[in-house]
């Protein structure tokens, strides 16, 4: 059965991202934990940018993900926000299969802020192993 | 070196491989080219980007689960293993689950009621998935040898990670300034991916150069097989093994002495502090997305550079071409030039005007503006389906294509790890053509105290290697600057 899987890893479909943002998981770390996107093995090498540039096609208006028609690009410099007014409203179409249409104001898509990792200890503290 | 047949054993069955190639090389002139299976549909999995980058390609192998096999180099007497869950009915239960669709977000919740089956759920749902198994009792799996490495100084003055054209480049300018140098790379020889472009002799003679000077200069370390495994702001860079050596080195914690207060590293590992940092940390092929996308026999631009020049393995002999600009021109003349059948070239070019047929051989399919939408097969493509304008049709069509071979040819993804730990950050590029869009970093340096970073090469998306090779030498020389103040 031909499927269009997004990412290798966890077997994400587009049609899975289309139906997280329609629910509202609009920016890339809640897709991340909503629908397995970058969290395999491989941790988005393969898919990290298929994904921001898919976000980047709907938000500029172009449907479907592959169109090679040339696209202008919203003005505006605000990274997408989760569960923005726009895809609230077309909660109710769910479908999953089609990518929903966004709405309100969206600007340029980001390689989001990560929280910084937690170490349990300072890199001072820790000393070289044996180098074999 | 005279490469010497050995038998080696996938799934108890002997095969015959040759000493040293990559295990997935071996499977696949044995015949098998069904790597593994994806964790939920249970899709074949082959080789797919053969740096060790994606997961695809990963085995047991001799005890050790998710070893890359596209990099593991073949021993005599190996036993190599799918690492998924393969019941006797098997067959059956993948055309099963091929046919579901889990929604987004389904297990937080399918599967989770009534309560006191989730515990059954889990862990059937968990074996089901299940990648690798690690023996925890019992004898340890035998740790491949890490070849001679010679061990990096604890500073530096400029330390260049990734040993690809612009790496090197970065690095050269620096020692030529007089910059104690520390070139780090993931594999075992350095160019990175300027591999497999014999059509443009000026830039293999100035790669060999390159080589040629990094391996003669005293005032460059030059550490292969060794992987920047993070960066502690503001000048600490974390040293590990790297490429396939990666997992079977760190296993072990070493018997190192340390004072009260204080942990050891995992043997291999090791800090290294720089006044400067430059980063040419390279890119990775990204597939756009389609119908059955994943299917083995889809390839990136690196990945089919890396399996015909580095492995000498054609994975096909009748190609489609796919992609948009200088790097569907060049897989092209690759694939050319390795004998391949070149069944047609999908351009994606969107510019009715635009698209590369001039560069293309005489007589080439060559369909304008187009889009792959479909693969189809079984274990293997077999076809793809092509849209798009064709001169010879004159008019948009939609045509399936027959071939054993689809070679992507687009921008990848900068590998922007190491350099947004070191405080930069991306954006995507505001291009016209959305498949080709890619991130680009927001500066050209990050200073924070003494300590300045760089970011170079593919990883700050410069496409020709002479942008690449101009911006890698003037960061290069700028970068032992910051040491005199």
């Amino acid at each position: 059965m031909p499927k269009t899987i997004l990412c290798h890893c966890e077997d994400v479909e587009i049609g899975e991202l289309y139906s997280a943002l329609a629910q509202g998981y609009g920016d890339i770390e809640t897709l991340k934990r909503y629908t397995g996107i970058g969290t395999g093995k491989c941790q988005g090498k393969c898919c990290f940018l298929q994904t921001l540039r898919i976000l980047a096609a709907l938000k500029s208006g172009a449907a479907g993900s592959g169109g090679t028609e040339p696209e202008s690009v919203a003005a505006g410099r605000s990274p997408l926000k989760s569960g923005a007014a726009g895809w609230r409203a077309q909660r109710s179409e769910a479908a999953g299969s089609r990518p929903p249409q966004l709405a309100g104001d969206v600007g340029a898509i980001r390689v989001p802020t990560l929280r910084p990792p937690v170490l349990p200890l300072r890199i001072d503290d820790i000393v070289d192993g044996e180098w074999s | 070196m005279a490469r010497r047949p050995v038998i080696f054993y996938f799934e108890n069955q002997p095969l015959q491989g040759v000493e040293g190639e990559p295990i997935a090389k071996a499977l696949f002139t044995a015949g098998i080219k069904t790597l593994s299976w994806s964790v939920k549909y249970k899709r074949p999995r082959g080789i797919h980007c053969a740096r060790g980058r994606c997961i695809m390609c990963h085995m047991e192998v001799d005890g050790v689960p998710g070893v890359p096999t596209c990099l593991a180099p073949l021993r005599e007497g190996m036993s190599v293993r799918c690492e998924n869950f393969r019941p006797f009915f098997a067959p059956l239960l993948i055309s099963a689950i091929n046919k579901l669709r889990f929604p987004a977000g389904f297990y937080y919740r399918m599967f989770t009621r009534p309560a006191f089956l989730r515990t059954l759920f889990l862990a059937s749902l968990r074996r089901m998935a299940g990648v690798g198994r690690i023996v925890v009792n019992g004898p340890r799996p035998q740790k491949i040898p890490r070849p001679a490495v010679r061990s990096p100084s604890d500073s530096y003055g400029v330390v260049v990670v990734g040993a690809g054209l612009s790496g090197m480049s970065a690095a050269l300018a620096a020692a030529n300034r007089g910059a104690k140098v520390l070139l780090v790379d993931e594999y075992g020889r350095p160019g990175g991916h300027s591999i497999g472009y014999q059509t443009d002799s000026e830039l293999v003679s100035q790669r060999d150069q390159c080589v040629t000077q990094v391996e003669f200069s005293t005032s460059i370390d030059y550490c292969p097989r060794t992987t920047a495994q993070a960066f502690y702001p503001p000048d600490t860079l974390l040293l590990g093994p790297g490429g396939a050596l990666a997992l079977e080195q760190t296993f072990d914690r070493s018997p190192v002495d340390t004072p009260p207060g204080r942990v050891a590293l995992a043997a291999g590992l090791k800090k290294v502090r720089a006044k400067s940092f430059i980063f040419a940390t390279g890119a990775y092929d990204v597939i756009p997305v389609f119908q059955n996308g994943d299917l083995p026999g889809v390839f990136g631009p690196r990945a089919i550079r890396l399996l015909l020049e580095r492995d000498r393995l054609k994975p096909g002999h009748r190609a489609v071409v796919y992609g948009i600009g200088s790097v569907l021109r060049d897989v092209t003349a690759l694939l050319v030039h390795h004998d391949i059948q070149i069944v047609a070239v999908v351009d994606a070019d969107p510019n009715p005007a635009g698209g590369v047929r001039r560069a293309l051989p005489d007589g080439t399919r060559w369909i304008q503006q187009g889009r792959v939408v479909r693969a189809d097969g079984g274990r293997w493509l077999t076809s793809v389906t092509a849209s798009g304008r064709d001169r010879r049709a004159g008019r948009t069509s939609t045509e399936k294509l027959s071939c054993d071979l689809l070679c992507t040819a687009f921008a990848g993804q900068g590998a922007y790890e190491l350099p947004y730990q070191a405080g930069f950050r991306f954006e995507l590029s505001e291009d016209a053509v959305h498949e080709n869009r890619v991130l680009l970093p927001d500066k050209s340096k990050v200073k924070s105290g003494p300590v300045t970073c760089y970011v170079v090469g593919e990883a700050a998306a410069q496409q020709t290697w002479q942008q690449k090779m101009t911006a890698a030498e003037e960061s290069g020389s700028k970068a032992p600057q910051s040491l005199e103040t």
